[in-house]
């Protein structure tokens, strides 16, 4: 498939010079993709503190039951956790596998407990209150410092989201099939680049054309594949499998965001709306493995989002907007199996503000940490990522 | 291409800098819009709710037709060649709506 895509394209490629530097995205890079959960998930319902009596009593209607208790009972893990048991069949293996870690108590330290101004403030990567001066996201600035040294940034979305603005041009495909878009004549994909030659836009306007014209391929070939066979029902997960196929040999720095996490009202329990989601995103995450293939073995995912949610049920048998969450790093080259970070016992005394996770791994740390560890950096470029940032090594990689 | 009348998420509405609307995959959701307009301009002459085609003359080449006016005047020579190389009234058209003059007015 690849050299078929890599011919096909050729045949364009002369036409503009920006174009060429997309053919060598090297393989041996770490492959990074970020991946956010916009509306903030109820991570309690994920990792699951079994050994804590508070949590139980503070959520008679929405609780995981422990380890133990039948098909709907939580998931063991280490150190009084347990998994949801919807996550079975997917999280479950990669995490004995020692390919998924979870480091709860992860997060900001920004108290708005508003979507726009956490995830905003995240995107941002910047310590204090937002500053309307500075519009670079964290990602754009990792792209520019490691462009030197072959970084191939593209962003999963149908626009930029904050996290990629800045000086950096950062390239983006939707992957998702929300817009039905026609593959483009050889005739006018010629016509409309020569236009642009001469613009500050060419590099753009070319790569963009031949993403869309790689994204329209690999539809295609999806669907011949799929014929006879089964194909995944559920679109995030063939969504992810067209981005492991776009990171497997010609990027290395993604990032996609899923929305709809925003559970106030009946999120359920072992079963539900917050269990489908949950689900449906951990398959996601095994398709996306299964399509990178051999170059798993290099990748790491970081799962993230903007605040976690209240610790005890709400009256709707829901929760709200709480303070600490937890990030899940798995991959190929992630020392996983366990549970990472700074922890506290859970209990109603060490709740943040009597209601929430407390937040002892910051996100600004854990990230600097990590890209310490998977490109090299020192702590000047670090800090030129995350200004004023003091590294956490996790050993997460 | 990304604008929903009032359907702007977040509180801080859409942004303004150009960079924000100008990334590879937006430009070619503006070049897919383009073709379309040029394709399929019946669409816009149809009842709310309707179906029906509306049985219109295909559009003449834009340029020819008003470039007159001095709408096009601006136009760079990399541009006019494409137009003029067109081998259909539509694809003139469509190049016309997606050159970066008619793109970055």
């Amino acid at each position: 498939m690849q050299r078929r895509t890599v011919l096909k394209l050729a045949a364009i490629a002369p036409l503009s010079l920006g174009v060429t530097r997309l053919f060598a995205a090297s393989v041996d890079a770490p492959r990074l993709l970020i991946v956010f959960m916009r509306g903030a998930y109820d991570c309690n319902s994920l990792l699951v503190p079994v050994s804590s009596d508070f949590y139980y009593e503070v959520r008679p209607n929405i609780a995981i039951d422990k380890p133990g208790n039948g098909a709907n009972s939580a998931l063991s893990l280490s150190d009084g956790w347990g998994l949801h048991p919807a996550m079975a069949e997917t999280l479950l293996p990669l995490y004995n596998s020692k390919e998924l870690a979870f480091v709860p108590f992860a997060g900001t330290d920004d108290l708005t407990r508003s979507h726009f101004d956490t995830q905003h403030g995240i995107e941002l990567g910047r310590p204090g209150k937002i500053d309307n001066r500075y519009r670079s996201g964290f990602l754009n600035r990792l792209a520019q410092i490691l462009t030197k040294d072959s970084a191939r940034p593209v962003s999963f979305t149908s626009d930029l989201p904050q996290i990629w603005r800045g000086d950096y041009r950062v390239p983006n495909v939707d992957l998702g099939g929300s817009r039905e878009q026609s593959v483009m004549s050889q005739n006018d994909a010629r016509a409309i680049q020569s236009m642009y030659r001469d613009t500050d836009l060419s590099g753009v306007v070319a790569e963009g054309i031949e993403l869309n014209t790689m994204a329209q391929h690999d539809f295609i070939e999806e669907m011949n594949r799929a014929n006879g066979q089964a194909m995944a029902t559920d679109q995030l997960e063939r969504e992810a499998a067209r981005v492991g196929r776009f990171m497997a040999d010609r990027y290395n720095l993604g990032f996609i965001d899923v929305g709809g996490w925003d559970t106030h009202v009946g999120q359920g329990a072992a079963e539900g709306f917050l269990a489908n989601k949950l689900a449906q995103l951990s398959r996601a995450l095994v398709s996306y493995k299964n399509a990178l293939g051999s170059a798993w073995r290099d990748t790491t995912v970081v799962v993230i989002s903007e605040f976690g949610r209240t610790f005890r049920e709400n009256g709707n048998k829901g929760t709200d907007h709480g303070h600490g969450t937890v990030y899940w790093v798995l991959g190929g080259n992630v020392q996983g199996g366990r549970i990472a970070g700074r922890q506290v016992d859970v209990r109603r005394e060490t709740l943040f503000q009597d209601r929430d996770y407390p937040v002892l791994n910051d996100y600004r740390a854990l990230f600097a940490g990590l890209f310490s560890r998977l490109y090299g950096l020192d702590a000047k470029r670090l800090d030129q990522i995350f200004p004023g940032v003091r590294a956490q090594d996790l050993n997460l990689v | 291409m990304g604008q929903p009348w009032y359907g702007r998420l977040t509180p801080d509405g859409y942004p303004l800098a150009r960079s924000d609307w100008s990334g590879s995959g937006q430009m070619v959701v503006r070049f897919d819009l383009a073709r379309q307009i040029a394709s399929t301009h019946q669409v816009f002459y149809r009842a709310k709710n309707k179906k029906t085609v509306v049985a219109l003359p295909a559009l003449p080449r834009l340029l020819d037709t008003y470039g007159e006016s001095g709408l096009f005047q601006d136009l760079s020579p990399a541009t006019r060649q494409v137009m003029s190389q067109a081998e259909t009234d539509q694809a003139a058209n469509m190049y016309l709506l997606a050159s970066p003059e008619f793109m970055l007015h």
